[in-house]
């Protein structure tokens, strides 16, 4: 199952659990998550949602036969049984990503008893196609290069050899332990093994020594495919990593003892110049951004975040635009405080902020007050300091509501007001 | 023209400053007039990394207006010029970041790179570093919380019109368990400029307070930061061999008196 392997919440050996008991705790936790249950090169998965099995895969099972097998896996102290966590908003993700391994997924079921009945029906006529069989489910991507491959393996047998035993030798030069014999036996065995003519027609103008490399192969390889087509399933990993080797070789339309030997030389090279890791990423299909967004819990930032984030940084965050905006509306909000005053009669305003160190700023307040009467002018100025500083303090009001986050830039605001 | 550039990462402790220190140094080696400024004020530790801790004027008196930064620049190891941040904590409360705009004014007079060693977080004070550079250098581990959070700085640097040059995977351990370059490339979606091992010889040379890529320039991290340092300012690279004696064999030597 492709699913997020981060920092595991626990990790332990079979023999530390009940696995039984081990279930029952995660549902009753109500988990929502996966294990990961390694045992030597087998590896499963168990997908839980507010603890409910949901997926399963172990090695080349999936569903309730995974979880059989893991069940099986359980009984070796060896294996190792981890624990992650996930969020709950991800596991309709991982269940989306996961589709052919959902228990209960009555699609898959059918597509399984229609492979099975294929199996049983192409066995019966004809023996040899058993190694053929795919039990398990797999994702598109993986399909598309199984369906490469096997296209790439048409062109071999119009050279003129037989077709099974080609197709077997082609189709195990996919296998890793396939390869492995073939160089293992080359090097042990390349003068002792005769060749067959029965199983293989090699072209007349082929050299002696390719077809006879040939042909050791191709009848080494036999022993190891059957056994490995009647009972042991390939483990997916290697075949994964060993895929895109073997399908650079097939591209060429060359006589099959080229194509086998370049096969080898391509594989042994690839071992050399890749690790495992580069292979597997190599193979790995190109996953969307959102997709692993999604797969890691990672979420974008909101703009408002972002806004409050720069709001809280005061230095030198303020461009020259953003100046005249704060300018022009500081000016228009104490123009009509000012206005809503009695005995003013028309105002002018006029704000100039400094950004240069810091904010600063200065307001300018014109004021037009209403006509004195003679009791009023006999009075004299007093009633203009108390109108001046009433401006001051209206004006004072707006600039601290307007910055109010800001106390330094208020304590650096200058306001000028002057009466006719 | 001088290079502004701020190592951050957004997450803590993912090796900012180490490898701020260190790539200053390879820059410096390189022939680069380079100066690497600490603002990372509340929690300084470039001066340890580089053994110069204990100096008397630092950025902390610069930002709190007692001093000019001329006198908080010092030689260091390499010919590197370093602004440390003061490990003092008394005149935090004192300190005013609007200061260093007009401090680094005065650094990139004479500079071909100023490295500035970001804090962590989105607070002012990292802001305040991050809005100052032109340039920027992001650092994380392939761990998802450092991820996520070198996310976040990526975009706001981005809205404080900062350049990102790239992502500088610090500690990769070749592990399934962390996120893969090209994961992290699509996530940040910036380029991956360095990968640089886990290494537990950059805790060693911090013990000694000396600089990695000096105590031990064979080492993998060594090589992939002289690299870093080839790469932003242009330069070839050829990475130094390991020696591949045996233990034995340099225990013979070291016994015989050779070298």
């Amino acid at each position: 199952m492709d699913l997020p392997i981060t920092r595991p919440s626990m990790i332990c050996y079979a023999d530390e659990i009940e696995f039984s008991e081990f279930l029952k705790d995660l549902s009753a936790k109500k988990h929502n998550g996966f294990i990961r249950i390694t045992s030597g090169s087998d590896e499963g998965f168990i997908l839980f949602k507010k603890g409910k099995e949901i997926a399963a895969s172990y090695d080349r099972h999936s569903r309730v036969d995974a979880i059989d097998k893991i069940k099986d896996a359980m009984e070796d102290n060896e294996t190792i049984i981890e624990i992650f966590n996930v969020r709950s908003s991800q596991i309709d993700f991982f269940m989306d990503m996961n589709k052919p391994y959902l228990i209960g997924s009555e699609a898959y079921d059918l597509i399984d008893e229609i492979k099975r009945s294929k199996e049983v029906n192409s066995t019966e006529p004809e023996p040899l196609p058993e190694h053929k069989t795919v039990p398990k489910p797999k994702p598109v991507s993986e399909a598309i290069r199984e369906s490469e491959i096997v296209e790439e393996v048409k062109p071999i047998k119009s050279v003129g050899v037989e077709e099974k035993p080609i197709s077997n030798s082609v189709s195990d030069s996919v296998s890793p332990q396939v390869n492995d014999s073939i160089e293992s036996q080359e090097l042990k065995e390349t003068e002792s093994v005769k060749s067959e003519p029965e199983t293989v027609t090699v072209k007349d103008d082929i050299s002696k020594i390719n077809s006879e490399t040939v042909n050791e192969s191709l009848n080494e390889t036999k022993p190891v495919n059957e056994p490995l087509a009647e009972s042991i399933p390939e483990p997916a990993k290697p075949e994964q990593k060993f895929n895109k080797p073997s399908g650079t070789v097939s591209s060429t339309d060359t006589p099959v003892n080229q194509n086998i030997n370049s096969t080898l030389e391509v594989n042994e090279q690839n071992q050399n110049e890749f690790s495992d890791e580069e292979l597997e990423e190599a193979e790995m299909p190109p996953v969307g951004r959102s997709e692993l967004m999604q797969k890691y819990g990672i979420t974008e930032i909101q703009e408002k975040d972002i806004v409050n984030i720069l709001e809280s940084y005061k230095g030198g965050s303020v461009s020259d635009e953003d100046v005249e905006k704060i300018e022009l509306t500081l000016m228009n909000k104490i123009k009509k405080s000012i206005l809503t005053m009695s005995k003013v009669k028309g105002v002018e305003v006029m704000v100039f902020l400094d950004n240069d160190d810091g904010l600063s700023g200065k307001a300018n307040i014109v004021i037009e007050s209403e006509s004195k009467g003679f009791f009023s002018r006999l009075i004299g100025d007093s009633n203009n300091v108390n109108l001046e500083r009433r401006i001051k303090d209206i004006s004072q009001i707006e600039i601290r509501k307007s910055f109010r986050k800001y106390p330094e830039i208020i304590d650096k605001f200058e306001v000028n007001v002057e009466i006719s | 023209m001088t290079r502004v550039i701020t190592v951050a990462s957004g997450k803590g402790g993912v090796g900012k400053t180490t490898i701020t220190a260190n790539l200053g140094v390879a820059l410096a080696t390189y022939g680069e007039e380079t100066i690497v400024l600490d603002a990372d004020v509340a929690m300084a530790n470039l001066e340890l990394i580089l053994g110069m801790e204990g100096k008397s004027v630092t950025l902390h008196d610069v930002l709190s207006g007692a001093a000019p930064i001329e006198d908080a620049i010092y030689e260091g190891p390499g010919g590197v010029k370093v602004v440390p941040a003061g490990i003092s904590l008394e005149g935090l409360r004192k300190i005013k970041m609007d200061r260093l705009e007009s401090a680094l004014e005065v650094l990139v007079e004479n500079t071909d790179i100023l490295l500035i060693d970001a804090p962590a977080g989105l607070e002012k004070d990292a802001l305040a570093a991050i809005a100052a550079a032109q340039e920027m250098i992001l650092v994380t581990t392939p761990e998802v919380p450092s991820i996520s959070d070198a996310l976040k700085t990526k975009i706001i640097a981005n809205k404080l019109g900062v350049d990102i040059i790239g992502v500088v995977i610090n500690r990769e351990q070749h592990d399934k368990t962390f996120l893969t370059i090209t994961e992290i490339e699509t996530i940040l979606e910036v380029p991956v400029i360095a990968v640089i091992p886990d290494d537990p010889e950059v805790s060693r040379a911090a013990a000694f307070g000396e600089p990695l890529i000096i105590k031990n320039p064979k080492s993998p991290t060594s090589n992939a930061i002289m690299q870093l340092a080839a790469d932003l300012i242009g330069e070839e690279y050829q990475p130094i061999e390991p020696d591949k004696k045996g233990v034995i064999s340099k225990l013979v030597e070291g016994l015989l008196g050779r070298r």
